[in-house]
């Protein structure tokens, strides 16, 4: 049976959503953190210092589940105008993300590129072209 | 056009609000995690806890039938109880959150 139809899909998909969890939780913590939004009482660099093996183990999760969620129904994807946006921003986010944001501009447009992230990531299910 | 029927209508109403759902359990699962190094985090966990009980309010009256029917989405809210009065630094406060992941996917099955 291919995985799409198994009761794996949802299993996985499970698991890439306690990815985003991860991944984007602690992202979000910490750009919260730098707008002094949240935590203010702890410095920042031992906050980064605390959340990064879950960062890690989130981006972990998300390499792994991700590609083999796409992997299991390709022509879907590809179609899919949502998932399209999604990868783009996702690229973005990423490239983005990889340096040290040092002001408050760049933490709020990280926050604001990953919600728009999940925001594609849901509507995927909604823009299935049949 | 009430509210109902332009968000079930609209090319994204739904999936902005289910959306800020899963924000809120990024944003909550952060916090449960938080909450092993750093102590008295209630204040933040309340507002992760607001955006997912106000959204999943939400979504449920959009579609409540398909809630109430639905084993997966009582499995939850019994899982929901069991999180809100679990130790938030805890090993089974993480298993318990989860747990409420996987029912919620559940519901589109069962």
């Amino acid at each position: 049976m291919p995985l799409k139809n198994s009761f794996l899909f949802p299993a996985i998909q499970s698991i890439h959503l306690i990815g985003i969890g991860l991944f984007v939780g602690t992202i979000v913590l910490s750009d919260l953190r730098a707008l002094q939004l949240v935590l203010q009482r702890y410095a920042i660099t031992e906050i980064r210092q605390q959340l990064a093996p879950w960062n890690r183990a989130g981006l972990a999760i998300m390499l792994t589940t991700g590609p083999v969620l796409f992997a299991s129904d390709v022509p879907r994807y590809i179609h899919n105008p949502a998932f399209l946006v999604k990868m783009a921003l996702l690229l973005v986010a990423l490239i983005f993300g990889r340096g040290e944001k040092q002001t408050k501009l760049a933490a709020l447009v990280s926050i604001a590129l990953w919600t728009c992230v999940v925001v594609g990531g849901r509507a995927i299910a909604d823009f299935d072209i049949t | 056009m009430s509210l109902q029927k332009f968000l079930l209508e609209s090319t994204w109403g739904y999936p902005i609000i289910a959306a800020i759902h899963v924000l809120g359990i990024a944003w909550f699962g952060g916090m449960v995690l938080v909450s092993r190094f750093i102590p008295d985090l209630r204040r933040l966990r309340m507002i992760g806890i607001t955006l997912l009980l106000a959204s999943g309010v939400v979504l449920f009256w959009l579609q409540p039938m398909r809630y109430y029917n639905s084993t997966s989405f009582r499995v939850k809210m019994l899982l929901l109880v069991v999180l809100l009065k679990t130790k938030p630094a805890s090993a089974l406060a993480l298993a318990t959150w989860v747990a409420i992941i996987f029912a919620s996917r559940g519901i589109a099955f069962f």
